[in-house]
């Protein structure tokens, strides 16, 4: 396992498991190991949601959709720019009106399914929006058929 | 060895215990939670399916 896991040595890789056990990562319970669902590593999204945002949302809209989870859980009155979101797609605004279009898109698509709300604002240079709300559920509908 | 492959992002590390921790191995976290399944809500990794 210490070759899987790119470790040289069993010593070492014992030391890195007992390390994730000290602090609480990993729990040693007899014949399996044991992941506690330790809130500061996870995003927590119920399985109805993650089969809703997989069927009908872009790759690139789910990723700004986590982004914006994990500021909304750490950061307060969380403000951010197209430009930060862009940066984080691996996205370049300048000289691209259409990518400026896209994300707006991509932050409207969010809130009206009822994942993110927010109100946007302009600072005198570029738009900003102020993140309201983050929600692992969507809006439901009633299932046809 | 990759020590760390979450989020880079240095604001949110000064949050995030898990993050700011350097000791963490965090590939073997990350092979351990790609092994592991649920069984009664609790996420576990059954020793035997590990390789020795």
């Amino acid at each position: 396992m210490a070759e899987k896991i790119g470790v040289k040595s069993t010593k070492t890789f014992r030391s890195h498991l007992m390390y994730l056990i000290d602090k609480g990562y990993v729990e040693d319970d007899d014949n399996r190991y044991i992941l506690p669902n330790i809130e500061d590593i996870y995003l927590l999204l119920p399985l109805e949601t993650i089969q809703f945002i997989n069927d009908t949302i872009k790759e690139s809209v789910i990723k700004v959709y986590i982004y914006l989870g994990q500021r909304y859980k750490f950061k307060k009155d969380y403000v951010f720019t197209q430009e930060e979101i862009a940066q984080h797609l691996g996205l370049k605004l300048q000289g691209n009106p259409r990518c400026r279009q896209a994300i707006h898109n991509a932050l409207d698509i969010l809130q009206d399914v009822g994942l993110i709300s927010f109100e946007n604002f302009f600072d005198g240079k570029s738009p900003r929006y102020r993140l309201l709300s983050w929600s692992n559920v969507h809006k439901s509908t009633d299932m046809i058929g | 060895m990759v020590q760390k492959r979450f989020p880079a992002d240095t604001d949110l590390t000064k949050e995030i215990t898990f993050l700011k921790d350097k000791n963490i191995d965090a590939e073997l976290y990350s092979y351990l939670q790609s092994m592991s399944f649920p069984v009664d809500g609790v996420t576990i990794v059954e020793k035997s399916r590990l390789p020795s």
